[in-house]
């Protein structure tokens, strides 16, 4: 009969004991963090001085929507994500209907190799894209040799269309990613409804606009929501290439929290202001994203 | 099957032609440039294969790092090899065992504590930067190993949580039954039954954990600042700036001594990275 019981408790502690380690890190390092982050924006924080001593109320959000860095490096985010999410998907899904209906040789070789530059480092491919864009390298090279030499430029001195400039680099780098990912979610349309389709006299237009693209819709939204999130997060490829600068010209949310943090030679340390801006662009970006969603909603109903 | 016409055939091929030559144009570039000398750069030398091959850059780039940066290149390596080997197993046992509660176990909150985990995919590293940098700083983790460790795992866990239990459900619960009445622990059951079934979207998760991180940067420059623990990507971004000037040959030799283990890992793996993608892709 105890033997019973212990063998009953056993079972219904099993799954606390099972989920505790993922809860501990949870908590510890996602959870604290989060709010500790949250509590410290009413508060002065800089540099050495322990957290909590000085309580400003709303002054860092107050000095946050007063500055003119925060709003460059809003835009200069945006600019980022929204190229990213518009360019790295529509490519990667032009790149996956083509080998969906194209039928090619060496298909998966060609995957592949589309596929590699993803699993390098942003910062490797930051790098390998900053040789090729020196004044004197070879970018500038190509055109010349294609006479095309009018179009060349000390690329990385255009400050003001060096996000867009970023924006190709990490759809070369990505573009390969979304395009299995769209494929994923074509090869499990069931063929008979695009032999249907065809039978009745459906164009390649109408089947990608038609029948396609509505079936593979769910899969289009997590490649958006992925870019979405992925291009709020960027920081390796701003930081080799301008760090921010000249005068926070190209400074996105990642680098700018950088520059006020943990830039030595800036030496500011402004902890509180800092975690400030990533809460307020934070509630931006959830702000924007669900006025979307109410548009997108009422455009489906 | 639907077929193209004549013209969208050969615009197709042209299409794809023009994406290849664009992909890998870069990294042969930076190939050929890393045998160069810096004098011989453009095309008078040899436009693709130089003229005069100087495998000495690799070696440069080897000197350079140990003697100018005070990095060891392999020592940096053993340190990305350290920094992901540990993330990859903490998160996975621990993502692991926590998905076949959610599966397969009753327990109260249990939904919640999931929405909790699947939502807080959607949170971005740089809020956590701040408060860990404090923290770790309070308890003497700055510049260790575990101070990248901690937040990798604890990122990564969700991700495998999400991709674990949606697998982990499709095992059938009347299994895990017989088991518990032959008198076998959850714990036995999860070891000798599930573990083994769950190939598949174990090697998802070790992709998915590999790529974040392996190249994750911002938390490793901020968190290590100690050169002889740094790891691959914070070594790497050392080669711009700084006071030095570096040849564009040796540069590049550098740039190519951290793509060939991964391109050797990917060229092996390759099966496991696409179908990881896919599978990810299907079950998000």
């Amino acid at each position: 009969m105890l033997n019973q019981r212990l063998q009953n408790l056993k079972y219904k502690t099993t799954p606390y004991l099972f989920i505790t380690p993922t809860l501990i890190f949870f908590l510890a390092i996602l959870g604290f963090p989060i709010l500790f982050s949250f509590s410290v924006t009413f508060f002065n924080w800089v540099g050495n001085k322990p957290p909590f001593l000085e309580f400003i109320g709303l002054k860092n959000y107050y000095d946050l929507f007063r500055d003119i860095n925060f709003y460059t490096a809003l835009k200069n985010t945006f600019i980022f994500t929204i190229g990213t999410v518009i360019f790295q998907n529509l490519i990667a899904y032009i790149i996956a209907l083509l080998f969906y209906f194209g039928r090619f040789k060496f298909e998966n070789i060609i995957k592949t190799t589309v596929f590699f530059p993803a699993v390098l480092a942003p910062v490797v491919v930051s790098l390998v894209w900053k040789n090729m864009l020196l004044s004197d390298g070879f970018v500038n090279y190509f055109l010349n040799a294609i006479k095309l030499g009018i179009f060349a430029k000390p690329w990385l001195m255009q400050f003001n269309i060096l996000m867009w400039i970023l924006v190709g680099i990490n759809v070369w780098q990505y573009v390969g990613y979304n395009m299995i990912i769209f494929y994923a979610g074509l090869q499990s349309i069931d063929p008979q409804v695009i032999e249907a389709a065809t039978i009745d006299g459906a164009g390649l237009r109408t089947l990608i606009t038609r029948v396609v693209t509505p079936i593979i819709k769910p899969t289009i939204i997590l490649a958006v929501i992925l870019t979405t999130l992925g291009g709020f997060k960027v920081f390796d490829i701003v930081f080799i290439f301008t760090k921010g600068g000249p005068i926070h010209l190209t400074e996105v949310i990642t680098t700018y929290l950088y520059f006020l943090s943990f830039d030595y030679t800036a030496g500011l340390s402004k902890f509180s202001y800092s975690s400030t801006m990533i809460f307020a662009s934070m509630f931006i970006v959830f702000i924007i994203g669900i006025i979307r969603y109410r548009v997108t909603i009422r455009k489906v109903t | 099957m639907f077929r193209f016409n004549k013209i969208t055939y050969i615009l197709s091929r042209i299409f794809i032609a023009v994406i290849i030559v664009g992909i890998l144009f870069p990294l042969i570039w930076i190939l050929s440039l890393s045998f160069r000398d810096s004098s011989h750069i453009f095309q008078a030398y040899g436009f693709i294969i130089p003229k005069y091959l100087r495998p000495q850059n690799y070696l440069d780039a080897l000197n350079f790092y140990n003697n100018v940066l005070e990095v060891n290149f392999f020592r940096m390596f053993l340190n990305s090899i350290i920094v992901t080997g540990a993330t990859l197993l903490l998160a996975i046992s621990s993502a692991a065992i926590a998905s076949y509660a959610f599966s397969h176990l009753k327990f109260i909150l249990k939904d919640m504590l999931y929405f909790l985990l699947v939502i807080s995919m959607m949170i971005p590293a740089q809020i956590l930067i701040i408060p860990l940098f404090y923290l770790f700083s309070k308890i003497k983790l700055l510049d260790t190993y575990l101070a990248i460790i901690l937040p990798y795992t604890a990122l990564g866990i969700p991700i495998c949580v999400l991709i674990l239990t949606s697998f982990f459900q499709n095992i059938p619960k009347e299994l895990r039954d017989a088991a518990v009445i032959d008198g076998a622990s959850d714990f036995t059951y999860f070891i000798k039954i599930v573990m083994p079934l769950s190939k598949a979207a174990l090697a998802t998760c070790v992709i998915f954990l590999f790529l974040f991180a392996w190249n994750e940067f911002l938390m490793a420059s901020v968190f290590i600042k100690n050169n002889t623990i740094l790891p691959v990507p914070v070594g790497m971004s050392l080669l711009k700036g700084g006071p030095y000037i570096v040849p564009w040959g040796v540069y590049a030799a550098a740039i190519n001594l951290s793509i060939f283990p991964v391109l050797i890992t990917f060229l092996v793996f390759q099966k496991w990275f696409i179908r990881g993608v896919t599978l990810g892709a299907l079950k998000g």
